[in-house]
């Protein structure tokens, strides 16, 4: 029996591709990122299927490449680095249980944000999101990959909004990390009245934060709890424009103190414009009417006294701006705080917004705090002078994180990928500004692609712990290796 | 085994005579521990083979290393509180953090602070108050280490609604590996600050702790990020009346209220409600029936008559609050939802709790988390039992089964009788998780009362497992063997960790697990 | 009590190390939150009151022996009871008790001190424990015009004690307070020479024989001469009668008041009416003896009873000493009487002050580390911002004055009588 017939034995027939135009589909992504053509694509239905496919790879000696979002993938993390068999979970799509009074939902990898919000709805819960993910974008990628939600004030750990999960290691051995480890069954701690909203554990070992971060090199996750929020029932957006960045943070982190909003992040123009514009000319014409700086704060209220929530939520934060010199408003240059929240509360329309400009986009992004965020932006808009790359065109999104303590750092490169000459420009760009940004002093936490050898060539212990941490969940080194510093 | 005069020179040489010593007396004092008796049988633990009281990360780095080298053991704790930190048998020498002493950073906006090990609960929250900010200080007391807490320990307190837990709250982390490594956990090993204790990639924080931390097995830590939260009082807050009945005036940006209900679920209920109304600055069973009695108690002998008093059905169900607020208008919203929480739940303020003065003592109580080493005063000593962390209901069910499980106990008159209902502890992070720990009283100089007391913590860890309501917080030797087979064999896991990051075994795997084959 | 007495008290200690801080809701800022000097000199864990607990109770269960090491960590204490406030926050247990009858089973079982021997041979000579000749006892009166009690009898006895006698520098204060009490009209005598030490001293490093002689000696004096009032400028002396008489079970037919007290009943009554204007921020040091030390002993004999299945219950219900009832308010409400002077509290104060580093035998055994414990007391006066450092105890003020001198901290020292009789 062939490999693929193995693997066809476990997944059955249809579930097996090794056409040229499937292994191609999952060859490259939309980052500088080497192509590789994985051997094979398996696309497994449950639990089962995976533990056997992990299996199976570690007596062939096979990579496994886990994939839980649909295409484009942006981050070089879903392309194989030397071969192997693409595990495609998409087809993993089940809502296994909404738990409304505990605000905790289960989900398989394959559940993309906008199937699940629509049926936390039904129950008065959502999800925090990134910023306008697209739509194909896994609810579990993207808490695995740590990806910044809009609402820092949720986020009371930079592991949130990811709880429990069911992971089938490297090694092929089934866990469940957090509560969910037992003593029990799932369906034991339901009847106990658990609703698997403890991440931390089983015990002395926070096993779920070794999985989160590892772009799928320590094994593959079934399904996982995360923790959702009350459906606000009143929303009452706020802009607050700068042409100076500095003139937002004081009031920015006065907010955090006071845990005022919901969402809070500030935007540049580009990159307001880009989620709130349908194409690259509207882009244009809106970035260059609106400031340069937009901080969206939204209030709201949910089911208890939305209206007083509201209502207080408002005057402190209009007393607060009034104290920082900033002023609140509904609306900036025709766009409406409603646009910005409708824009936030949904997944990216088609094309996905960071396409929308060029086509291509490249992003650069780190963690630090929030009252440095100037010098990064001023650095980064220095080279990308000297590289030639338009700084108009630079979209930033800076977001605020673990309730405050520290800070998302995002600049999106856009370019356009049937130009060859403007890809090699942004390809100097993307690594020069990359290397100096780190050099500065942004915490690289999620190193994708070339990122992981100058994050890890900085942090030389790190790599070696994590190491040790790979040769017990992944001793066959079968879980995507090449990535990160492994 | 006493420790080679070679290798006591060595170590001598690394941290200066006068911060090592093995001299008898110095070493009982390290031996003695409450709850030893449950360990060793008697009120001393095996002693270590010398004490040293390293001043640095450096001095740290060079003790673990020369451990290495010369095949003896380590243990270090901070401030050192409950048999987890005594060594675990011949060979082990303890590191006594207490040096190690200083707030070095508070960093304001971005509320966080780098503290290093002796810095304790009481010390960071006056000097974080003085900037506008708290930290989350553990039910287990402001005397105790805050990053012992966030890193080596468990971390429940009654300002978790509002500040989360321990395990939550750390942040950057400089740790000295079992092998003598130093690890600068997250943002600070890419030189990028103390802001996040994450990355880059998978998060070494995992391997650091769990929802308990390693207590010792897995390194050292020698300075910690840690969150801070907001205050909305005066930067100082010198207290009102006579001690140990005195009071911390209540700000008026806060209020607190002892609040009961009707039952078990209507308990429930209500803190799920207010964890949805994200209300609350302290909130939980801070003083439970059994426990009510030593808000205005000088000594035990009060004890008794107060308990008959409170056991009354008005505070069965009870919790309190603290409601903090960034302005008036806060304030106010959360009055009102609170007063709708317990219209929908039947629930009333306890006008006894009322009082200003009982207030005031509630208040301090809470904000500074200083009363609940009363628990030693009454029967001599306490022990803990079930208060898995979990959802709130489950949480309940573990009170509520506690209750059931002592009775028999009570009425053989092995524990105090306080009542049966000593369930400890909150709903944290607005209600996203919670637990509550069934407490018990007993006087471990009584054969009876001790055999009792052991007995009902061993009924209660068998009944966490029948009834899977997740691990208890009792934290004894082999607990990792004992429940890594109900739940998915996680302690293999951690035998392969701790064989891989402590290949010499010289942190002491006494409290944390003996390494794979 | 014996130590042994204490054994089942001791086994309760949890090791919390609440004995090592201010009680928790006192604490003010990072800097000035220990409680303990002896804990932060000695750094182990054997230094706190806790870890002594446990060191008596390994010494109780022969696990240890005695050694340089033990004997150092039994004096290496000034006994300030700082610790014993703090623990009775919420604990019923008495480590300095357990901290006295220890030091006075090491005096009985001959582990002493070379420097606390030379101290009681000087107390067995001559009645004073500062190693000086009794003859020249009652020389820091000469030339006031003050009534010898021992020859006439006088409405209040002016007890100096040893160190206003024998230390010159500190004459000046004890002759000031005479000189207010004549201002205000008291009758006042001294015993001059025949002043003998009060014993307190004594009892506190260990010595209770010599301790029940003085303090025997005393009573019996005092009782003899219808002696109706004693006042003494030493808060150590002040301390003893208090703290300690009551130990030995004799009535004292006398009333004993610190200095602080008379004064500012005479303030209070219009007899003292200061006026003069004294413009000086100061801050006030609690002596630990007129302070948490000075609270009245409280006898109590009886057993522990279990009720409610396992609570533990004294019976008769105990009361203890939590250092609440000590002297505080009297020399604050003299400084507030002083025009002028602006009061500045420090962080550890009343029954939370931190020690001078003077008492329990450290300033003799352990003369550093009562240096250091006085420069961390000075540090905290600097950080108040005041001028002057104000005290009421020749302990405190000799100890304050050696680490002035020695580290040259540059803040001012005064006894508050030397104020109260600048301001009249």
């Amino acid at each position: 029996m062939s490999e693929k017939e193995k693997l066809v034995a476990i997944v059955g027939d249809a579930n097996v591709s090794d056409t040229p135009e499937a292994l191609e589909a999952y060859s490259r992504d939309e980052s500088f990122v080497r192509q590789m053509k994985p051997q094979l694509v398996a696309r497994p239905q449950n639990v089962d299927e995976v533990q056997q496919i992990v299996k199976w790879a570690n007596r062939t000696g096979t990579p496994l490449i886990p994939v839980s979002s649909g295409p484009p993938h942006f981050r070089g993390d879903t392309v194989p680095s030397l071969g192997g068999v693409v595990v495609d979970l998409s087809r993993m799509k089940r809502i296994i249980r909404i738990n409304r009074r505990n605000r905790v939902a289960m989900v398989e990898p394959g559940v993309a944000f906008a199937e699940l919000q629509s049926e936390l709805k039904k129950e008065g819960l959502r999800l925090p999101m990134p910023l306008c993910p697209r739509s194909s974008k896994s609810v579990i990628g993207s808490c695995l990959e740590r990806e910044p939600t809009t609402i820092p004030k949720y986020q009371w750990d930079i592991s949130d909004p990811l709880l429990c999960t069911e992971v089938v290691f490297g090694t092929g051995d089934l866990f469940r990390t957090g509560e969910a480890a037992g003593p029990g069954s799932l369906e034991d701690q339901w009847a106990s009245g658990q609703a698997q909203t403890n991440p931390m554990g089983p015990f002395q070992v926070d096993f779920f934060r070794l999985i989160q971060g590892a772009q799928g090199t320590m094994g593959i996750i079934t399904w996982a709890t995360v923790k959702c929020e009350l459906l606000p029932q009143i929303q009452k957006p706020f802009l607050v424009a700068s042409q100076k960045l500095e003139d937002l943070l004081d009031f920015t982190y006065r907010l955090l103190w006071a845990r005022l909003g919901d969402e809070l992040l500030i935007l540049n123009n580009f990159n307001l414009a880009a989620i709130l514009a349908k194409d690259r000319d509207e882009i244009k014409a809106l970035r260059d009417t609106l400031p340069r700086w937009v901080l969206i704060v939204c209030v709201a209220g949910y089911e208890r006294l939305p209206q007083e929530r509201v209502e207080y939520q408002e005057k402190d934060v209009m007393d607060t701006a009034q104290r920082f010199g900033v002023t609140p408003v509904i609306a900036i240059q025709g766009v409406q705080g409603s646009d910005v929240m409708e824009a936030l509360s949904t997944v990216s329309a088609e094309p996905y917004w960071k396409l929308r400009f060029k086509g291509g986009c490249h992003d650069i992004f780190f963690l630090t705090t929030l009252e440095k965020t100037p010098e990064f932006i001023s650095c980064m808009y220095q080279m990308a002078d000297a590289a030639g790359h338009p700084g108009t065109d630079i979209g930033i999104y800076l977001q605020p994180q673990i309730q405050g303590r520290a800070c998302h750092c995002e600049f999106n490169l856009s370019c356009d990928p049937g130009s060859p000459k403007e890809m090699e420009k942004v390809r100097h760009l993307f690594f020069n500004a990359s290397k100096e940004l780190m050099e500065m002093g942004g915490f690289f936490s999620r190193p994708y692609g070339p990122w992981a050898e100058m994050a890890y060539s900085r942090d030389g212990q790190s790599a070696m712990a994590l190491r040790k941490v790979k040769g017990i969940f992944d001793p066959n080194n079968v879980m995507n290796p090449g990535k990160l510093c492994f | 085994m006493t420790l080679h005069r070679n290798v006591y020179q060595v170590l001598a040489d690394i941290v200066g005579h006068e911060n090592i010593s093995d001299e008898p007396v110095i070493l009982d004092t390290y031996a003695f521990q409450w709850l030893a008796e449950t360990i060793s049988g008697t009120k001393f633990c095996t002693r270590p083979e010398a004490v040293l009281l390293p001043g640095s990360v450096e001095e740290v780095q060079a003790i673990v290393k020369a451990c290495n080298s010369n095949g003896i053991r380590y243990k270090a704790f901070s401030t050192g509180w409950g048999p987890w930190n005594t060594v675990g048998g011949e060979g082990v020498i303890q590191l006594d953090l207490r040096r190690m002493n200083r707030i070095l950073e508070i960093d304001e906006k971005n509320m966080f602070a780098v503290v290093e090990p002796y810095v304790i609960g009481s010390q960071l929250q006056v000097e974080a108050m003085k900037k506008g900010l708290n930290c989350h200080l553990i039910g287990a007391g402001a005397n105790t280490s805050i990053l012992a807490s966030a890193t080596s320990m468990a971390g429940y307190g009654l300002s978790g609604i509002f500040m989360g837990y321990s395990n939550c709250n750390v942040l950057a982390v400089e740790w000295v590996l079992p092998d003598g490594e130093i690890l600068k956990l997250g943002s600070l090993g890419s030189g990028a600050g103390w802001f996040g204790g994450d990355g880059p990639g998978p998060s070494l924080r995992g391997v650091m702790r769990g929802m308990i931390g390693a207590l010792g097995g897995i390194g050292v830590f020698t300075k910690c990020g840690i969150k801070l939260y907001p205050w909305y009082g005066p930067p100082t807050t010198p207290m009102e009346g006579i001690h140990p009945l005195d009071g911390m005036p209540i700000p008026e940006s806060y209020q607190a209220h002892s609040l009961t209900f009707p039952s078990w679920e209507a308990l429930a209920d209500a803190v799920y409600r207010i964890g949805e109304a994200e209300i609350g600055y302290v909130m939980g069973r801070a003083l439970p029936p059994g426990l009510i009695p030593v808000i205005s108690i000088s000594s035990a002998a009060d004890y008794t008559q107060m308990l008959q008093m409170v056991t009354i059905d008005e505070f069965k169900y009870a919790i309190q609050i603290i409601l903090g607020a960034n302005s008036a208008r806060e304030l106010e919203y959360q009055k009102r939802a609170l007063e709708d929480i317990l219209k929908e739940t039947r629930g009333k303020i306890i006008p006894m709790m009322e009082e200003q003065s009982v207030k005031n003592i509630l208040f301090r109580h809470l904000i500074k988390s200083e009363g609940i080493s009363r628990v030693f005063q009454l029967a001599g000593t306490f022990a803990t039992s079930l208060g898995a962390g979990t959802s709130w209901d489950a949480a309940v069910a573990s009170g509520k089964l506690g209750e059931q499980l002592k009775r028999k106990y009570i009425e053989r008159g092995a524990i105090a009788d306080d009542g049966g209902d000593l369930a400890w502890g909150g709903a944290y992070q607005h209600c996203r998780f919670g637990h509550l720990e069934e407490i018990i009283m007993y006087d471990f100089q009584d054969p009876d009362s001790l055999k009792g007391a052991e007995e009902y913590i061993e009924e209660s860890a068998q009944a966490a497992i029948d009834k899977s309501l997740g691990q208890p917080i009792s934290i004894v030797r082999g607990m990792a063997e004992q429940f890594g087979p109900t739940s998915c064999d996680y302690h293999i896991w951690m035998k392969r960790i701790k064989k891989a990051f402590d290949p010499n075994i010289a942190a002491d795997p006494s409290f944390y697990v003996e390494p794979a084959e | 009590m014996t130590l042994q007495d204490y054994r089942i008290d001791i086994q309760r200690c949890s090791r919390c190390s609440l004995c090592k801080w201010l009680p928790l809701s006192q604490i003010k800022s990072w800097r000035f939150a220990n409680a303990c000097p002896s804990m932060v000199w000695g750094n182990f864990h054997a230094y706190s009151a806790g870890g002594r607990m446990i060191a008596a109770l390994a010494l109780l269960d022969g696990r240890i022996d005695y050694t340089d090491k033990l004997v150092e960590i039994v004096y290496q204490c000034q006994m300030d009871g700082a610790c014993d406030v703090s623990c009775k926050v919420n604990r019923d247990m008495d480590p300095l008790e357990v901290m006295l009858e220890l030091r006075a089973k090491c005096v009985e079982e001959g582990q002493v001190l070379p420097a606390h021997m030379v101290m009681i041979e000087s107390l067995r000579s001559d009645d004073n424990v500062l190693g000086e000749p009794k003859a020249e006892r009652g020389k820091w009166a000469e030339g006031l015009d003050v009534k010898d009690i021992t020859k006439e009898k006088a409405d209040v006895l002016y007890f100096a004690g040893c160190r206003y006698s024998f230390d010159q520098d500190l004459w000046k204060i004890a002759r000031d307070a005479i000189a207010l009490l004549k201002i205000a009209g008291v009758d006042v005598g001294i015993e001059g020479k025949e002043e003998a030490c009060c014993g307190g001293r004594a009892f506190e490093i260990g010595y209770r024989g010599e301790f029940t002689k003085y303090a025997e000696h005393s009573i019996e004096t005092w009782n003899t001469a219808d002696v109706r009032t004693v006042v003494t400028p030493c808060s150590d002396c002040y301390g003893a009668f208090k703290f300690h008489y009551p130990r030995i079970g004799k009535e004292m037919n006398f009333e004993v008041l610190h200095i602080t007290e008379y004064l500012d009943r005479l303030i209070k009554e219009g007899r003292l009416k200061p006026i003069k204007k004294v413009p000086l921020k100061v801050t006030y040091h609690d002596p630990c003896h007129l302070g948490r030390l000075s609270e009245p002993y409280i006898p109590w004999e009886g057993v522990e009873k279990k009720v409610l299945g396992q609570v533990i219950i004294k019976d008769p219900p105990r009361e203890y000493r939590r250092g609440t009832s000590g002297i505080y308010e009297p020399p604050r409400d003299i400084l507030r009487s002083i025009p002028g002077i602006e009061l500045l509290e420090m962080e550890r104060i009343k029954e939370y002050a931190w020690c001078c580093g003077a008492g329990g035998g450290v300033k003799e055994a352990y003369p550093e580390f009562a240096l250091w414990t006085a420069d961390e007391r000075i540090e905290e006066a600097k950080a108040t911002g005041a001028e002057a450092l104000v005290t009421a105890c020749p302990w405190c003020e000799r100890s304050f004055r050696d680490a002035l001198e020695q580290n040259g901290a540059k803040i001012k020292l005064y006894d508050i009588v030397e104020l109260l009789l600048e301001a009249l």
